[in-house]
């Protein structure tokens, strides 16, 4: 354990991903010391004022202001911490569930296999926005049952690739070697399948991030998404849109900001990668 | 692989039940479309009265009973909107649908299959860093943006290519490479990091120690041993894309499925709905069983019971 | 391959330009959707524009929104049941058949069968009889001041179609057929629909040699093709927007007031502090409408004192707005017992409400909560927040509504804001029952007109709303056309003329 966190401190990738992803964290952390205004505040006759850098701009809205007047900078500060937390937890929830049903279906095989297989299918045919209407019909629209919705659509790709991955381990002769020996089944998953799979999970958890950040975008445009005097990301991208052909950074920057994270994300990603590689351990 | 292949068209039947089933009840959470059929000075009476002409007045068992009659004859009933038998509307879309996504998966696999290869070759050099730097780009880039943005370099101000709509292959250009960007991403990053993998492993040193060319090594041993994980991400995403780009098809007026799906829902048009999800489901289907027959064939190691 | 491959590109490209080419005059209007109906007992607002191309009506309003003879000539009220309707002699339908009072007859008809779903919604009529070959009687369930208004919604389809008062629509969506200034060529579902001018109208052929509605979902894009030439008009300009527009070179905008009254209706029948008059009353000092109209609407709305519009019958000019007072906002809160604050359940749905809806409505929740009202945003997709409002009636004390001021009369507005039993009515007050209902029935405009007055000032007294404003109509039209704005804010381009 301690040589892969000595091997990522000495990880390009992984720390240049650091330096991309910290700022954010911080922000998402400290969002009430940091920024320079509070995210609500409106003061409609400054609507729309272009980052400070731009002809028209304000010193005191460094990255400009939304359709309301509010800060820019502020809200996307804050956004980070709603945004941050929906991306990550709907590709922990997603990505556990999809694991876990992937391996199971890859390792046993047979009508286990066949079963979960069709069930994925079962989850894959339905138009997601059905899906995500009906949930949000049931329950209240809101910020984990928006989390819900994207986990509830977001587990089946993690599935499919875990399961096509352990079916190829099946064949391979360490594992049929350990399975020849009698061991555990659990044993074998978490020795020999989990291991060697993973990094095609990892690489898919991290780009699955951005898209639960984009997706809630999607959603609040339908009226599916949470508060809108929340301050998220995508809410932010998504109120800038009407804007886009006469200013451009309501939705340029928090687009900017999904982007610096979905950088940092997958480079760590493949950080972690590189030094859990069980092959590059000799 | 053909009793295989025989089998698994045979759960093709009851999976589709399966959907048409919770189709029909999840239809019924999302709310009464007679609401939404009359004008806003409807009256109560005025809504029973439409309720009533569609038969959505009568107990939800008898409905039911009526809707996997229907359904079991494939008559998916016609739409509430236009009158129109609801299947052959949906199909009426397929083929833009086709074509815009049969056009995006191309692009995104000619593009990220050989900046995934060159970004494993070249791993951690200048290079490969710029490909993964273009690829995540592309990735986080909201659909919406990048249309508009192509619409105004390309069609506004250069005036090389048609602003919307559908017709020639220049229509299809900025369409197709919006849409291509996020898929290309996931093709890309998948086959870096299975390369990587796939490199790392015993009969690829056996191969090099033998004396096998990089280059060889990669294309015998590597990219074959890689493919599986990426057909599988690359026909999941392709199936997702025949259900409908909604934000690409909005945004270039382009005649397909997506929308049509999103309008029959936001305006409760279910026998649109329940066609669309059958149509849906069939393709999913099929695509699944092609991607497991291909990872099959050319991974001998993936063990079928 | 290449060859084969522009053998089969070539005529392609031949037909997309004979299709969208821009021939002199052409009309191509790049439209949200277009309804995808045609019927006019079935088709939806999107669709009301292509309809009115195709359809004439029995009556209709000209662009200032008075009423003029149509397929009907002249009207005249015989009893308290009976409206008489002459019909214009000489009128073909596109595919020759003949109007007479036998086809207008089959219409109705169709109007009053149940199974059309659209059919005689508030419009009051039970039938209707032949008196002579071009004299009609329509009958309704009262008098009905209105009835020769709401005839300008009666489209009158052609007797091939419309023989079977039961038939499915399904005929009239494949090729409808009107007496209208166009004639249907063709329709692809999703991407566009397509007239002719009928040469043989009998208000003379219009100008334009095509008229096509493509459908463009997305506004900004609508407004790159009429700036590219792409499309002749499009119905929605963004405010900031208008200097571009005006600046390309190839069109222009024509802005006009909108008959669509924006507020905020209040629940009555349902626990909340909002029954509590005081808390209503200071809900409308506590906004600023003024400046968020100035800055996020650009100026392009007109705030309004209730929903009954200027220039509607018994508009009240003598009723104003509160007027933007936060201290005297939050005295009435203290006095109606809420000295620290009140919680408010709010919902409204992103695609209700037009411009700017959703910042408008957080502006609104800002300038509430600096007087201690809080305005608990409850965000709703389309089609369950016309659910709960109009169908289990479930949507929470106060909700962001609109309604469209039809012929200029306060009827159906009111009717469903305020009456027992109205859509989107939730106030369930007897007296303003009866006001309506004597309203309704009434052939004297005048009485008409003061009840209507009348009502307003109990409106404002009762702080029954939050009124906001009626939003101006920016078109976006092309240079090439000379185009006038309906007060009913219908596009009609059948006696739109070029510029050579």
């Amino acid at each position: 354990m301690t040589s892969v966190i000595r091997r990522l401190a000495r990880n390009p990738l992984f720390l240049t991903g650091v330096i991309f992803l910290l700022p954010i964290l911080v922000f998402a952390v400290g969002a009430q010391w940091i920024a320079p205004h509070d995210p609500h505040e409106q003061v409609l006759s400054l609507r729309l004022t272009p980052p400070a850098s731009q002809k028209g701009g304000n010193p005191a809205y460094l990255l400009g202001t939304d359709g309301l007047g509010r800060d820019l900078l502020s809200r996307v500060i804050y956004g980070a911490r709603v945004s941050l937390l929906i991306g990550l937890a709907v590709v922990t929830i997603s990505g556990l569930i999809g694991t876990a049903i992937g391996v199971t279906a890859g390792y046993f095989g047979g009508l286990v296999d066949t079963l979960i297989m069709r069930v994925i299918d079962t989850f894959l045919a339905f138009p997601f926005l059905l899906l995500a209407l009906a949930v949000m019909a049931v329950l209240k629209p809101g910020l984990w049952n928006l989390i819900m919705v994207l986990a509830l659509t977001g587990w089946v790709p993690y599935a499919r690739v875990a399961r096509i991955r352990t079916r190829t381990l099946r064949g391979v002769e360490f594992v049929e070697a350990a399975v020849a020996l009698a061991a555990s089944s659990a044993r074998i998953v978490n020795r020999h399948v989990l291991p060697n799979i993973s990094s095609s999970l990892v690489i898919i958890a991290c780009m699955e991030v951005g898209a639960a950040i984009l997706a809630e975008s999607t959603l609040s445009f339908l009226g599916l998404g949470i508060r809108p005097d929340i301050p998220t990301w995508g809410m932010t991208l998504n109120e800038g849109r009407g804007y886009l052909l006469f200013a451009w950074w309501p939705t340029t920057i928090p687009g900017i900001f999904i982007l610096l994270t979905v950088f940092g994300i997958n480079m760590v990603g493949d950080g972690i990668r590189d030094a859990t590689d069980p092959r590059s351990r000799h | 692989m053909i009793p295989y292949v025989a089998r698994r068209l045979l759960m093709v039947f009851p999976t589709l039940v399966g959907v048409m089933l919770i189709v029909f009840f999840l239809t019924f959470t999302i709310g009464n479309p007679a609401v939404l059929l009359v004008p806003a000075e409807a009256e109560p009476a005025d809504i029973a009265r439409v309720e009533a002409a569609l038969g959505l007045d009568q107990p939800i068992p008898v409905q039911f009973a009526k809707y996997l009659g229907r359904i079991v004859r494939l008559d998916f009933g016609t739409s509430f909107y236009s009158d129109g038998p609801a299947m052959q509307l949906v199909l009426s879309r397929l083929p833009a649908t086709l074509q815009l996504s049969l056009a995006a998966a191309v692009i995104a696999v000619m593009i990220g299959v050989p900046a995934g290869l060159f970004g494993a070759l070249w791993r951690g050099r200048a290079a490969d860093m710029f490909l993964s730097a273009s690829v995540l780009f592309g990735m986080s880039i909201p659909n919406f943006w990048l249309g508009l943005v192509l619409i105004i370099f390309f069609g506004v101000q250069l005036k090389l290519l048609p602003i919307s709509g559908m017709g020639t292959i220049k229509h299809l250009v900025l369409p197709s490479i919006t849409l291509a960007t996020g898929m290309l991403a996931s093709i890309a990053r998948l086959i870096r990091n299975d390369l990587l993998d796939v490199l790392g492993a015993d009969f690829i040193r056996t191969a090099q120690a033998k004396g096998v060319g990089r280059a060889a090594v990669f294309v015998r041993h590597a990219l074959k041993n890689s493919l599986s994980p990426v057909i599988t991400l690359v026909g999941l995403q392709l199936g997702a894309l025949l259900g409908g780009a909604i934000v690409t098809e909005s945004v270039f007026a382009w005649p397909g499925v997506g929308r049509f799906i999103l309008q029959s829902i936001e305006r409760r048009d279910y026998p649109v709905v329940q066609a669309a999800t059958f149509v849906l489901a069939v393709i999913f289907i099929l695509t699944n069983l092609v991607i497991d027959v291909i990872c099959a064939r050319l991974d001998p190691r993936i063990v079928y019971d | 391959m290449y060859t084969r491959l522009r053998g089969l590109i070539a005529p392609l490209i031949f037909l997309l330009i004979a299709s969208f080419g821009m021939a002199q005059r052409d009309i191509v209007v790049g439209a949200d959707s277009n309804g995808e109906h045609y019927d006019p007992q079935r088709g939806l607002s999107g669709s009301a524009h292509i309809m009115m191309a195709m359809f004439d009506s029995l009556t209709r309003l000209d662009p200032a929104g008075n009423l003029q003879p149509s397929l009907a000539e002249s009207w005249e009220l015989i009893d308290n049941h009976t409206w008489r309707f002459k019909i214009r002699e000489g009128v073909t339908f596109h595919n020759g058949e003949e109007l007479n009072a036998e086809v207008v007859k089959l219409n109705i008809d169709r109007l009053v069968t149940p199974h059309q779903t659209r059919a005689s919604v508030g419009s009051s009529v039970t039938g209707a009889a032949v008196v002579d070959a071009y004299t009609i009687d329509i009958f309704t369930v009262d008098v009905d001041p209105l009835l020769p208004s709401k005839a300008t919604n009666f489209l009158i389809g052609a007797p091939s179609l419309v023989q079977d008062p039961d038939n499915d629509s399904t005929a009239f969506n494949k090729h409808p057929i009107g007496t209208g200034p166009f004639k249907f060529v063709k329709d692809v579902p999703g991407e566009y629909i397509r007239l002719e001018p009928y040469a043989d109208h009998w208000n003379g052929a219009p100008a334009a040699t095509s008229l096509t509605f493509r459908i463009i979902p997305d506004r900004s894009v609508q407004l790159a093709e009429l700036i590219s030439g792409g499309v002749d008009f499009i119905e929605n300009v963004t405010p900031e927007l208008i200097d571009l527009v005006n600046s390309s070179g190839r069109a222009h905008v024509v802005i006009s007031d909108s008959t669509i009254s924006h507020t905020i209706p209040f629940r009555l029948d349902v626990e909340s502090p909002l029954q509590d008059v005081r808390v209503r009353q200071a809900i409308n000092y506590a906004v600023d409408l003024d400046s968020i109209i100035a800055n996020v609407l650009s100026g392009y709305a007109t705030p309004i004192a209730t929903v009954v519009l200027p220039g509607v019958l018994g508009y009240n000019p003598e009723v104003t707005r509160y007027e933007y007072n936060p201290a005297k906002a939050r005295e009435l809160l203290a006095e109606a017992g809420y000295a620290d604050g009140v919680t408010i359940e709010f919902d409204f749905s992103p695609a209700i409400g037009e411009l700017y809806n959703t910042e408008v409505i957080q502006a609104i929740a800002r300038q509430l909560s600096e007087a201690g009202i809080k305005l608990n945003l409850n965000s709703l997709e389309y089609g369950i927040a016309i659910q709960r409002v109009y169908g289990d009636r479930t949507v929470n004390p106060a909700f962001r509504w609109q309604w469209k001021i039809w012929y200029n009369d306060p009827d159906s507005i009111l009717y469903g804001f305020y009456s027992i039993g109205g859509s989107a009515a939730f106030v369930g007050d007897q007296e303003i029952q009866d006001m309506l209902h004597k309203a309704r029935y009434n052939m004297d405009n005048a009485e008409r007109a003061q009840i209507y007055s009348d009502l307003q000032v109990k409106f404002r007294e009762q702080a029954l709303q939050l009124p906001l404003y009626n939003l101006k109509y920016i078109y976006g039209v092309s240079d090439r056309l000379e185009w006038e704005p309906r007060v009913d804010g219908r596009l009609y381009f059948g006696q739109t003329t070029f510029v050579d």
